[in-house]
């Protein structure tokens, strides 16, 4: 017993002392390529470039700029497969109910209260990575991932009859869902109806101007940069993955009782 | 407007939060901080705060700050304590004994209950509301009577945690 807990601090005192190494390394050493590919340059230098205003986002967070704008397309198939993942869920579990019979005992006293006061404070901060999307690191998957923690620590600390207290239901957030893709679309295709309108040429998800289009969403907000649509992506990406993974959540902390006819059905398919 | 202080108590903690967590004070940061702390106080405001707040509270804050000191120096003689306990081998006595608490409010109740814990030595397990008892883990039981128990473990928190939180 003794020889095995002396084996384990060594390896750990190993472990931290070679990441430490590598640290202290990095100062002196190249440990990554130096060489960034020419498209990986160019992104680097347009994101945020005034003086270029054809090719820029006006997005300070290049990771930003890359998802949301030059592969806008793409992050919106990502986040419609979220969906998808999600209507799988419900597949598998077909026939649930979702139903309030229990009185919410929850955790001890202490641990609800301190659940109470960080609440709020979760809520400020993802909102906080999701509107900042454009300036520092992160973004509306990032920010929605953060406010899922609430579900679960509601889930975890109060029990899951405690959301249905607070009025959700699973179905009502896929609809609350599906509202917010529908946001996505309308915010990618405002372009294309502007310069419809207007009669000038326009693209679908398309940003600030380009060299043939001169539609371009706001850059500025006050005194920091908006990065026109990235802004808007953020808050409707937020909202989606938010409800998204909260009734993951609840789908996989559902009840016995609930699950009762999910099962009958199983049964007759078997 | 009903229980305005209450409102503006938590509006401004969240708001000071968001703004430390972006670290910029930029009047986007501050028109979106205030959108969002309006909402989350709108939502949380009659849960977070269940009595009225009135402007005379504020000198609660002079008796958390002298709570602090307290804290800080039960823990240092706390940590003191089991440093002799780990480097001279001193004996111990572990045991589960059950201590009464006279704090009325949630507030007061968590914070007793996480100081403890946060103190190296003691550990508490598990509160009885009914019966008003916490069920502590002391590495070193000097006595297993409840209010001796108390005198020594939380009776200098909790008198300072009854004029913070009533």
């Amino acid at each position: 017993m003794i020889k095995r807990d002396v084996l384990v601090a060594f390896s750990l005192s190993l472990l931290v002392l070679s990441i430490s190494l590598i640290i202290w390394l990095e100062g002196y050493i190249r440990i990554a390529t130096p060489i960034i590919s020419s498209l990986g340059e160019s992104y680097l230098y347009y994101s945020y470039n005034p003086w270029y205003s054809n090719y820029t986002s006006f997005s300070l967070n290049v990771v930003s700029a890359i998802i949301w704008d030059y592969r806008g397309f793409d992050t919106f198939l990502e986040t419609t497969v979220l969906m998808a993942s999600i209507i799988a869920i419900y597949t598998l579990l077909r026939g649930f109910e979702e139903k309030v019979f229990l009185q919410p005992k929850g955790l001890s006293t202490i641990t609800k209260t301190a659940t109470k006061i960080v609440i709020p404070l979760i809520i400020a901060y993802a909102l906080a990575i999701a509107t900042h999307g454009q300036l520092t690191p992160g973004g509306g998957f990032q920010g929605g991932a953060t406010l899922a923690v609430i579900s679960s620590l509601i889930i975890a600390v109060y029990s899951l009859e405690f959301l249905y207290y607070m009025g959700y239901r699973s179905k009502r957030l896929v609809v609350i869902r599906g509202l917010c893709l529908i946001g996505l679309i309308i915010v990618a295709i405002t372009p294309l109806l502007i310069g419809f309108i207007l009669n000038t040429k326009s693209y679908i998800f398309q940003n600030m101007s380009k060299e043939d289009s001169f539609i371009s969403m706001p850059s500025f907000l006050f005194d920091a940069p908006l990065a026109g649509s990235i802004f808007f992506y953020n808050v409707f990406e937020l909202l989606i993955v938010f409800t998204g993974l909260t009734t993951a959540l609840m789908l996989l902390s559902l009840r016995d009782v609930e699950l009762k006819k999910a099962f009958e059905v199983r049964e007759v398919y078997e | 407007m009903k229980r305005f202080l209450n409102k503006l108590f938590v509006f401004t903690i969240i708001l000071v939060f968001f703004i430390i967590s972006t670290g910029s004070f930029k009047y986007y940061t501050l028109v979106i901080g205030v959108i969002v702390s309006a909402i989350t106080t709108y939502l949380f405001e009659s849960s977070i705060v269940k009595k009225t707040l009135r402007l005379y509270d504020v000198l609660k804050l002079l008796y958390l700050f002298k709570y602090i000191v307290y804290f800080v120096k039960a823990e240092i003689h706390a940590h003191l304590e089991l440093v002799e306990i780990i480097l001279f081998n001193k004996p111990i006595r572990p045991a589960i004994v059950a201590v009464p608490y006279h704090v009325e409010s949630d507030y007061g109740v968590t914070l007793i209950a996480l100081t403890v814990t946060n103190t190296p030595g003691t550990i508490v397990l598990n509160i009885d509301t009914n019966s008003k008892l916490m069920y502590i883990h002391w590495i070193n039981a000097s006595t297993f009577n409840p209010d001796e128990a108390r005198l020594v473990i939380t009776s200098g928190f909790e008198k300072l945690v009854e004029k913070i939180f009533g």
